[in-house]
């Protein structure tokens, strides 16, 4: 009944915490601009989240190493300190756009002004951050994620043609601008398979003791948890589709979506919207900045771990509390997080080789798994998402650059 | 430039009606009304400023438009719970809208 709990328990909170700053951009913004076209990209994301997270969550489990400890031995120094500069960077951007989204959303609810709130924000994550235990963190954010249930009711109430949405599901020729499209494709992709969930997810398990009798959770979590958080994408793609692209709206701003909830849902859709948002996004500033705690302090083999006392790990302490501080910085400077996010997302999509393909080598490795290391299935598919993620890493910016961010 | 600039409009010029539709149904609330509008009002006095640098008809009539547009999300985001504006507003802004599109398409 206790491991029951416990797989329930980091279910829901997989589910609470799968949508970051990242989804909510691109999720709507490919369903105000190609309706339920993109749908089957969610799933190819969702599913790649999936295998790597189990993967890397399972090598955790068995090898005792996380994610940054297997870059530098397995891709070497040099190459492993230029992964961890971008993966520093891309933490870092992505660090900022949440923490101004969590600003933005205070903003929304509470009509202070931006600066402060972010300083409040950052003040606040800071405490929290450093007096709650790990549990209660996961739990904290996890569960007021929960809240954003609310984009699957209001994307129902829509009354949307499910015959339609089931179509967007089978890859097809897009109909308007391809580049565009293909845009959005690598944007969702990198949106479902950021570097910093698997940095954060590998390093937890090793925190948290796992061993060979925790892989049924991993899987099953990573499983259910991650579908069913994808509903929440699919949903927003769903809303997108019926609310912004019939009036031709382009949703740049992080209160569109919520105005999405608020024309079906009414003022309570409304603030559960944005208090939702409010918790997945400032879930996901925790986990970049641990996760960039985290990557420096593997690599460089510092003491680490959110467990341990800062007296004991003070540089990994040190470490989180910088890049809060650095992505203060750079929410200050008034830069759009939205924009923020794009860039982010954009770019964590190239850091994303050399972070996947150790995982998968030590996946494979009988020295370091024995019996748990990858079966033919696995495998496969293991290799199928890193030919994938090859591809979108090497044609990520020019998109960027020659559809302009999206724009056409 | 010019089709890019009344495509943009045109979306914050629905996003606001949608916004004041809802003001006027009593189904937002009063803080995400004013924020949320001062932002489109924001980005459309900034397609104004970029508009007005143009020098044919159309970039004359567009930003006519971005004026009357930024003007209207102005008044939305100091509406309160005034329903009878927010419903006004959302009646001008939704014809903003159409006629942005409108432009849009012809440029």
């Amino acid at each position: 009944v206790r491991q029951f709990l416990q797989i329930a328990l980091g279910i829901l909170s997989a589910i609470g915490g799968f949508v970051d700053i990242g989804d909510l951009v691109f999720n709507t913004q490919a369903g105000a601009t190609f309706g339920f076209e993109l749908m089957w990209v969610v799933v190819i994301g969702v599913v790649g989240i999936i295998i790597y997270s189990e993967m890397c969550g399972r090598v955790a489990a068995i090898s005792k190493r996380p994610v940054f400890d297997l870059v530098r031995e397995r891709v070497g120094f040099s190459a492993g300190l230029g992964t961890l500069i971008a993966s520093e960077i891309v933490n870092l951007l992505t660090c900022a756009a949440e923490v101004g989204g969590v600003a933005i959303v205070l903003q929304l609810l509470s009509g202070l002004p931006y600066r402060v709130l972010a300083l409040l924000a950052v003040v606040a994550l800071l405490v929290v951050s450093w007096s709650l235990p790990f549990e209660w963190l996961e739990r904290i954010f996890g569960y007021m994620g929960l809240c954003l249930l609310v984009l699957v009711v209001a994307a129902i109430k829509t009354h949307p043609s499910w015959s339609h949405v089931a179509h967007g599901f089978v890859p097809s020729v897009p109909g308007g601008n391809r580049l565009v499209y293909f845009y959005f494709v690598v944007g969702l992709l990198g949106a479902a398979l950021t570097p910093y969930e698997v940095y954060f997810y590998s390093s937890g398990a090793v925190e948290d003791g796992w061993g060979p009798k925790d892989l049924r959770m991993n899987k099953v979590t990573a499983v259910i948890g991650y579908g069913l958080g994808a509903l929440l994408s699919v949903a927003l793609m769903v809303l997108a589709a019926m609310v912004f692209l019939p009036r031709g709206i382009d949703p740049a701003y992080l209160g569109t979506p919520a105005l999405g909830v608020e024309a079906i849902l009414g003022k309570v859709g409304l603030i559960l919207a944005l208090v939702g948002i409010l918790f997945a996004v400032g879930g996901a500033a925790i986990e970049t900045s641990f996760a960039g705690a985290y990557n420096v302090a593997q690599f460089f083999g510092w003491q680490w771990g959110k467990r341990e006392r800062p007296s004991k790990a003070p540089r990994f302490a040190l470490s989180w509390i910088v890049i809060f501080v650095l992505a203060l910085g750079i929410v200050m400077t008034g830069y759009d997080p939205v924009k923020i996010t794009e860039y982010s997302v954009i770019f964590s999509v190239v850091a994303l080789p050399l972070t996947f393909l150790p995982i998968l080598l030590v996946a494979n490795d009988p020295v370091y798994m024995g019996r748990y290391r990858n079966g033919r299935f696995s495998n496969a598919l293991g290799v199928a998402y890193f030919i994938l993620i090859l591809a979108i890493a090497i044609t990520a910016i020019p998109l960027m650059v020659i559809t302009n961010g999206g724009t056409g | 430039v010019l089709e890019q600039q009344a495509t943009g409009l045109q979306s914050l010029a629905a996003e606001g009606a949608l916004l004041a539709a809802d003001a006027a149904r009593g189904r937002s609330t009063v803080t995400f009304v004013r924020v949320h509008a001062a932002e489109l009002a924001q980005a459309a006095g900034t397609s104004e400023t970029l508009l007005a640098k143009g020098r044919t008809a159309d970039a004359r009539v567009l930003t006519a438009l971005a004026r009357r547009t930024a003007a209207d999300l102005d008044r939305l985001s100091h509406s309160g719970s005034d329903r009878a504006t927010a419903r006004r507003l959302a009646a001008d802004l939704g014809r903003a809208a159409a006629t942005a599109e409108r432009l849009g398409k012809r440029l």
